[in-house]
């Protein structure tokens, strides 16, 4: 496998002690509120225990996404569904940490820095007393909402907000923002943007859409197939063999392996690029590699033929396996082009696996 | 006697099912991706079998998916068999929709169609 910059391996080791990570990049819409949501709710239920701490973590969450849409710059400002922001939030042992770059009109700038700075001067007390003036006296902007999300997100989070404005053109700039939950004695205050400089400049660079790390079941599965879905640039047949794809490699995945490991999508020369890397016993990854292998020595028809003789003979296959099936589709939907790479890690073995559509 | 009849809503991982052989209507369709196709489809084939039992029917299955994973593929295959071995005493048939533009459900469509003894009609519908 070619050594990539940034590969799941590489990703998996930097975020070792993340319960989840996640940053994205791509079309952002209303409707993908409840799909964060999902994303995070997964962990705060499954992996960290409903503790009131990891509640407020997702009520931030809907928050943070929801102010980043409302003042996202945009030329179709009759829809609210905005290219190319990032959003990114992880949880880690020590804190809950959620990012934003968002592109807003230079001329709503002086207006969102002055909220933010104001927001930024008050103690708790202040801060509740001025969410509840704006919300009776229903001083709204014209972007909705009256500032009560960055002051609900200052209020939840128990931080002040790191923010920074980063001109574009004439017209625009980029508002970075992060705002961070700590536990354990962490000290958010001594903070800054430096990690998401490295992560803006990393995702910018690989043309990122999507880094997840977590877990890797099924309910994880189904809000990540939606967010490749938004990124297929309205090509129907492309989003099919995308989605297809990587339901079989997280499935396959979370079958094989200990049902955490790293999911990313980019794009290169124009094509998309799916990468999914997990931990498993090194025999299983030995196995897949040999599995692999054969299939990636296969033509077309061969692949074809082979396809057909297993679905033909379902009936002499064990319940619980489909033989190699998901495998085959995969390298059938891929024409070939895909690579894969077993590393021993943690005592076991880290497999990845890359398809490109 | 005929099995109950399945009237199942789509969920986001699974398809809608109705299967109501009083009504004449065996009906899957939407996406299919379980991680256990065989917990969820394997009711569907027994009833099936059981329908069957008795000589002399005719039915069309309906199958209109949007996308499905392996572990479905293999359960459908599985289902469809199930139906050619009664073949002989019961006249049995598959429709298999697609869109029009859909060129993967089309193909597979056409494969389960060279796979099998028992027809199977591959419908490309137009928007």
């Amino acid at each position: 496998m070619d050594k990539l910059k940034h590969s799941a391996l590489e990703i998996y080791r930097e975020h070792r002690l993340d319960d989840m990570f996640l940053v994205y990049r791509g079309f952002i819409s209303d409707e993908l509120t409840s799909t964060f949501l999902d994303i995070s709710e997964n962990t705060v239920v499954d992996t960290l225990g409903l503790t009131k701490v990891n509640r407020k973590a997702s009520f931030l969450l809907v928050e943070c996404f929801q102010n980043m849409l409302k003042h996202t710059h945009s030329e179709r400002i009759d829809v609210r569904e905005h290219a190319d922001a990032l959003f990114h939030f992880r949880f880690h042992p020590d804190y809950f940490r959620i990012n934003s770059i968002n592109t807003i009109s230079r001329s709503e700038e002086a207006g969102l820095r002055e909220a933010v700075e104001e927001i930024n001067a008050l103690d708790a007390d202040s801060l509740k007393a001025l969410y509840k003036d704006r919300l009776v006296a229903n001083e709204l902007s014209d972007k909705g909402g009256a500032g009560l999300g960055l002051i609900e997100m200052a209020r939840k989070s128990g931080q002040k907000l790191h923010y920074d404005f980063r001109p574009i053109d004439g017209d625009r700039s980029a508002f970075w923002q992060q705002i961070t939950m700590a536990q354990n004695g962490y000290d958010a205050a001594l903070d800054t943007l430096d990690d998401l400089e490295r992560m803006h400049a990393k995702v910018e660079s690989e043309d990122v859409v999507l880094i997840y790390k977590g877990d890797l079941s099924q309910k994880a599965i189904l809000p990540l197939i939606l967010l490749l879905e938004k990124n297929t640039d309205g090509n129907a047949l492309l989003s099919k063999r995308a989605g297809i794809t990587m339901i079989e490699m997280l499935q396959n995945a979370s079958k094989h392996g200990l049902n955490r490991g790293v999911l990313k999508l980019y794009r290169v020369d124009r094509k998309m690029v799916i990468e999914v890397g997990n931990t498993l016993e090194l025999a299983q990854g030995q196995a897949l590699v040999e599995r692999l292998e054969v299939l990636h020595n296969m033509s077309e028809d061969e692949l074809k033929e082979a396809y057909r003789n297993h679905l033909r003979n379902v009936r002499n296959l064990e319940q619980q396996t489909n033989s190699g099936l998901g495998l085959m589709e995969i390298a059938r939907l891929s024409g070939g082009a895909f690579d894969f790479d077993l590393q021993p890690e943690d005592g076991a073995g880290f497999f990845t696996f890359r398809v490109t559509l | 006697m005929l099995p109950e009849a399945y009237h199942i809503a789509a969920t986001a991982e699974t398809p809608a099912v109705t299967l109501d052989a009083s009504a004449g209507v065996y009906r899957i369709e939407g996406r299919s991706l379980p991680e256990n196709a065989h917990q969820f489809y394997q009711p569907f084939i027994d009833w099936f079998v059981q329908l069957l039992e008795t000589p002399g029917r005719q039915l069309e299955l309906e199958l209109y998916l949007d996308y499905y994973n392996s572990s479905t593929g293999r359960y459908l295959m599985e289902l469809m068999l199930a139906l050619e071995e009664r073949s002989n005493t019961s006249n049995v048939g598959i429709l298999w929709k697609a869109d029009a533009d859909d060129d993967i459900m089309l193909e597979k469509g056409e494969e389960f169609r060279q796979l099998l003894k028992i027809p199977v009609q591959v419908k490309a519908l137009e928007s």
